[in-house]
């Protein structure tokens, strides 16, 4: 909400500085979001009227103005402006002066004409432009009549001024006013003083008593639903003439930071800001049956609002209806049919106390948020305000001329019952804040507040103003003793908490396990959003993915299936910078849906792309490849104490050939192997991709407790061989031989050559495998050793055809 | 039959001067000292030699191993005495060997979770696609409230959101467990919110959770302190301000003295000397009430911080989209 100091000042004497008070409110929870500070920057600017207009003789597009300045004299200027006929009284910039944009004024000739001065528009004056009507911001600005003739124009025209831009939380319903605002101020001097809260020390007309009521046949009012409306009154002007609102009116409103429209809107507005009370007009002879009937509405009802909108309204819905149906939805929008339109000759007011729920859900069920329905739904005072503003807009009716008489002022649910008290226990109250307050410091500090409150043994009945709804249970007082004792000013201390070791699950343990190991290797992790597009989804062809409803954007109108998505655009964002490649992890969540159910899994996903480790000297740049990942993969598992195998996949993200599944007995872990290529241009990736998902829910229900396994102390004996085999055979197989015919002396076995071509056979190919062989009871013997050789040799030949190219000790 | 100790010595004496290299005296070493050495024969005889000159033999024993041993050393030593030059250009850089980094948020998230692990709160987790119930109303947020527009929401079907705080977590927890409860809840959640530097739809909490009997006010700002001065530094306070979450009453915004100007007042801290960092506040009766707690009994208190908002105050960070680009630049300064 923006407000200017001016108005604050208008509504409640205070002295402090606008930093006191930012700093003060913000204790009390009034947030004050920003301020902006404006200054007269123009000088030599008077209210003149028009005394005539003739045209330029040689400029036809010019005009010269005889201006009268009042006790200045009179004055001449030319303009161009077309918004200005005699009689008008406007701003003038007169020579030696200066415009708020900078323009010095001096005499100036037009041809043959010289001109003393310039009329002005908004922005010569440095007004701010939110706060004028479309026609104040075209050409010329016109004042009002009353706008003193030969006044400098700062003092017609509030310029000097503080704007607050006040953010209030949800709770704070009563501070989204002047009124609001000047309470907690007087609520700050209360408190500043040690004084109890005075409401007479609040400037802004408040009268109690209602115009007198009539429930006759000229406007009739009956509430059917009192709990969802407790009160309701309807004022009838008669005579209607709309425009303009006054000067002085208009300036006001500049104030209160309103934008004017016409007399009506312009009264409404001043209610809504200045007392924080929604009112509505309706043209009464729309109106049929001429009554008003708060109810809630029947099956299948509708309304065209005045955005013109036909609406269905949902059964239950607060209405206000007249013989023929709902006239409008309560708290919320008018309807089209009973507006208010030139020409309106009557016009009947609504100021109401509705229930904040039924606005909200009929607010929510439209779609329509309006600034009344923001305000019924933080709540309004049932009290004061409801029974001041109606004798509020009869004065200003009378004031503003709107209308030649206030005929009616029809009512229902008035008065207002009182609230009932609320008994506080001492003690519970100290033993939910820590604190050693007694009676009378509770007392005084609800005095503050305006809560009344009465001690009766050990506890305090309090009861509250009828501004402050939100109220309505014992904790909701302890915060305001808070507030007021100031939530600085209470004791901190450590609690009395049993000692014992705090524990986090397997599984965020296993996703910190793996981030260290991962890290370790060398790549790193990221961070990326949980959104991707359908399309893409579709496109990589992946099962569905689980769809936004309301989705901020297209592109992110889905949870991610996969982790490949945003770790692919984690690389193109780092090679579209000009690095060589990427190589990176990242651990989260992946969504899916079957049959409108949803699931998520923890997953892992590593990308690996191009060069992605730094080349020195002494060092190679380590290349992205898929023995690469095959190995940071391997070096995970073993690391976890997982067991694994390999099967051929068919993972939709993974080209044919390149694609494998890694279990652990039954359970699959996860997939990896190049990036479809189709995929990869895709996702913005040209180039070799090498990517791998695993399960992290999985990999939990396979990790092994760590257990100790004796191991040989007696020195070992290492034997390479080399095997010349056909190239269909695959290393697997051959190492299965290998350590099928080993036996149990076998510690260690390593491919330390995989070769094809050179001078070998066509056709064939080079395994060499480095075994290391020990006995966990004696020192072995070499010869034991070539037995085993021999006997791995016999059986390569056998099963595979294998030859053994050489032995190496 | 063993030879005399005299003899040994001076066969020992003899090799040893006849060693070429370390290799030469090792094998000399196990000879003489090694299980079955020669020496270590004496030493077990020692036992049945006659009373009368067992004590005599011993020491002679004992000596001859001792002076074998520093024998041994000496050669070793005298060996590999020859002094040598290199000649090194250590400006140039060694061999690489760099590891990777986790990211920013996961170094916060885990200072943060071993700040008070080591305080004694379990660490809670629940799903990121929560249900209506235990993201808004179970937390004292009914659907007609204006709160709800405080947190603008992703929907996936009717009643079904991602999570827009962590706060979900808490009353899972204590559906599931009776008091006393101490946790933390730390994770991924989703706010309808456009991006700018400093919202992004996707962000991460952390939420605590207290309940006990006679847990108080005072002591939800003695573990914000504690907290605070774990994670920025000993000499940082803690300030509360009134607030409004739903789900507390009373509610307080957290705020700490800024870290980088000490509070003295810095363009970070908008020269207010304080930063806010989140909200806290004691749990609502009627969120107590929902999961079943006689509020007669127990009581407590919440808070819940933004892990990125912590990041960006420790380190400085002006742009919150920074941690989701996962630029290497940036991802590598932490």
């Amino acid at each position: 909400m923006r407000v200017k100091l001016s108005a604050l000042h208008a509504a409640i004497d205070f002295d402090y500085t606008p930093e006191q008070l930012i700093t003060k409110l913000g204790d009390v929870g009034i947030e004050i979001e920003s301020t902006e500070r404006t200054d007269v920057t123009f000088s030599d600017v008077f209210v003149a009227r028009i005394v005539c207009t003739a045209p330029h003789p040689t400029h036809h597009r010019l005009q010269i103005i005889d201006l009268d300045l009042g006790p200045r004299g009179t004055t001449s200027v030319c303009t161009a402006a077309t918004n200005v006929r005699e009689g008008d009284i406007i701003p003038v910039a007169t020579p030696g002066g200066k415009t708020a944009d900078g323009m010095d004024i001096a005499p100036r000739m037009f041809g043959t004409v010289e001109s003393f001065g310039m009329l002005c528009s908004w922005k010569e004056l440095g007004l701010d432009g939110d706060l004028l009507s479309p026609e104040e911001k075209e050409g010329i600005l016109h004042l009002g009549p009353e706008a003193i003739v030969g006044s400098p124009f700062e003092e017609v025209w509030p310029i000097e001024d503080t704007t607050f831009e006040v953010s209030v939380t949800p709770d704070r319903g009563d501070a989204l006013s002047v009124l609001g605002l000047a309470r907690w101020i007087e609520v700050l001097k209360a408190r500043d003083a040690g004084q109890p809260f005075d409401m007479g020390d609040i400037k802004l007309p408040l009268p109690s008593t209602l115009p007198h009521a009539r429930n006759d046949r000229d406007l009739a009012v009956t509430i059917d639903n009192q709990s969802l409306c407790s009160s309701y009154i309807g004022v009838l002007v008669q005579d209607v003439t709309c425009g303009p609102s006054s000067h002085a009116f208009r300036t006001q409103l500049y104030q209160l930071c309103v934008r004017p429209v016409n007399r009506i809107v312009d009264m409404t507005n001043l209610c809504l800001k200045q007392y924080g009370q929604p009112t509505h007009a309706f043209d009464y002879d729309r109106l049929q049956g001429h009554c008003l009937i708060i109810r809630t509405s029947l099956p299948s009802e509708t309304i065209v609002t005045l955005d013109g909108v036909l609406r269905s309204l949902e059964p239950g819905t607060l209405v206000i209806a007249d013989t023929a149906g709902p006239v409008a939805v309560a708290g919320v929008m008018g309807g089209l049919a009973t507006s208010v339109t030139v020409r309106t000759t009557r016009i009947v007011f609504e100021i109401a106390h509705f229930d904040p729920r039924a606005v909200a859900r009929a607010s929510r069920h439209l779609g329509i948020k309006t600034d009344a329905a923001y305000l019924y739904e933080r709540g309004t005072d049932p009290g004061l305000t409801v029974l001041a503003v109606p004798s509020v807009l009869s004065a200003l009716v009378r004031e503003q001329c709107l209308g030649s008489y206030i005929s009616r002022v029809a009512s229902a649910g008035i008065p207002i019952p009182a609230k009932l008290p609320l008994s506080l226990d001492l003690d519970r109250v100290n033993g939910y804040l820590g604190s050693n307050l007694d009676a009378t410091d509770m007392q005084r500090l609800f005095g503050y507040e305006g809560i009344t409150s009465m001690v009766t043994g050990t506890t305090l009945s309090v009861t509250p103003p009828s501004f402050r709804g939100d109220l309505t249970s014992w904790p909701e007082y302890v915060e305001e003793i808070v507030r007021m004792e100031g939530y600085d000013e209470f004791p901190s201390h450590a609690p009395n908490l049993v000692l014992r070791r705090g524990s986090q699950s397997p599984l965020k343990a296993l996703c910190k396990r793996l981030r260290q190991m991962l890290v370790g290797i060398g790549l790193v992790e990221s961070c990326t959003v949980s959104f991707v597009r359908e399309s893409t989804v579709t496109a990589m062809g992946l099962p569905a993915a689980p769809l936004l409803l309301n989705p901020l954007t297209v592109d992110w109108d889905a949870l991610r299936p996969t982790m490949a998505v945003g770790l692919a655009g984690a690389a193109v964002q780092n090679l579209s910078r000009g690095r060589e490649g990427f190589a990176s992890f990242e651990i989260g969540k992946t969504f899916s849906v079957h049959d409108q159910l949803f699931d998520e899994e923890t997953t892992l996903g590593i990308l690996l792309v191009g060069k992605w480790q730094e080349a020195n000297w002494t060092t190679p740049a380590a290349a992205a490849g898929i023995f690469v990942l095959k190995g940071i993969i391997e070096s995970v598992l073993q690391g976890l104490h997982v067991p694994s195998s390999i099967l051929p996949s068919d993972s939709a993200l993974l080209e044919t050939g390149a694609n494998v599944l890694v279990s652990s007995g039954t359970t699959a872990l996860g997939t990896f192997g190049i990036l479809r290529h189709d995929i990869g241009t895709l996702l913005g990736l040209e180039r070799d991709t090498f990517y791998a998902e695993f399960s992290v829910d999985a990999l939990l229900k396979s990790v092994s407790a760590i257990s100790f396994k004796e191991f040989s102390r007696f020195p070992s004996i290492r034997r390479d061989i080399a095997v010349l085999v056909g190239s269909n055979i695959v290393a697997g197989q051959l190492q299965a031989i290998v350590v099928e015919h080993c036996g149990p002396l076998l510690k260690k076995i390593v491919v330390f050559d995989n070769f094809q071509g050179g001078n070998l056979p066509a056709g064939k190919k080079s395994v060499g495998f480095s075994m290391e062989f020990a006995s966990p009871d004696r020192t072995l013997f070499g010869e034991e050793i070539d037995v085993l050789v021999n006997s791995i040799e016999t059986a390569l030949a056998t099963d595979v055809g294998g030859i053994l190219r050489r032995t190496r000790v | 039959m063993p030879s005399t100790i005299d003899e040994i010595r001076t066969a020992l004496e003899k090799r040893l001067t006849a060693a070429h290299n370390a290799q030469d005296v090792r094998d000399t070493e196990i000879e003489y000292l090694g299980k079955k050495g020669t020496i270590t024969a004496l030493l077990k005889q020692i036992s049945g030699v006659a009373e009368d000159r067992r004590r005599q033999f011993g020491e002679q024993v004992n000596s001859l191993k001792q002076w074998a041993m520093q024998a041994v050393e000496q050669k070793l030593v005298s060996l590999s005495s020859t002094v040598r030059r290199y000649d090194i250009d250590f400006s140039l850089p060694g061999q690489i060997m760099s590891a990777g980094k986790k990211h920013i948020l996961t170094q916060v998230e885990e200072e943060v979770e071993s700040v008070f692990l080591s305080m004694g709160f379990d660490i809670e987790e629940g799903p990121e696609i929560e249900q209506e119930y235990y993201n808004f109303e179970a937390l004292n947020i009914p659907a007609d409230h204006p709160a709800r527009d405080m947190q603008d929401t992703f929907y996936l079907a009717p009643g079904m959101l991602l999570r827009t705080h962590t706060s979900p977590i808490q009353v899972r927890t204590m559906k599931r467990k009776n008091p006393p409860i101490r946790m933390i809840a730390t994770g991924r959640c989703y706010r309808r919110d456009a991006v700018d530097a400093s919202h992004t739809p996707v962000f991460t909490q952390v939420e605590g959770l207290v309940i006990d009997k006679g847990i108080t006010f005072a002591d939800l700002k003695g573990v914000l302190q504690e907290f605070v001065r774990g994670m920025f530094g000993s000499s940082t306070n803690v300030k509360l301000l009134p607030s409004f979450f739903p789900f507390v009453e009373p509610g307080a915004e957290t705020a700490i003295s800024c870290p980088i100007c000490g509070g003295k007042g810095c363009p970070t801290c908008k020269n207010s000397g304080w930063i806010e960092m989140g909200g806290s506040g004691m749990v609502h009766q009627n969120v107590l009430r929902e999961v079943g707690y006689d509020t007669s009994i127990y009581q407590g208190f919440a808070f819940g911080w933004g892990i990125e908002r912590i990041a960006m105050i420790k380190y400085g960070i002006r742009d919150i989209r920074m941690f989701y680009d996962n630029d290497l630049d940036f991802l590598s300064q932490f």
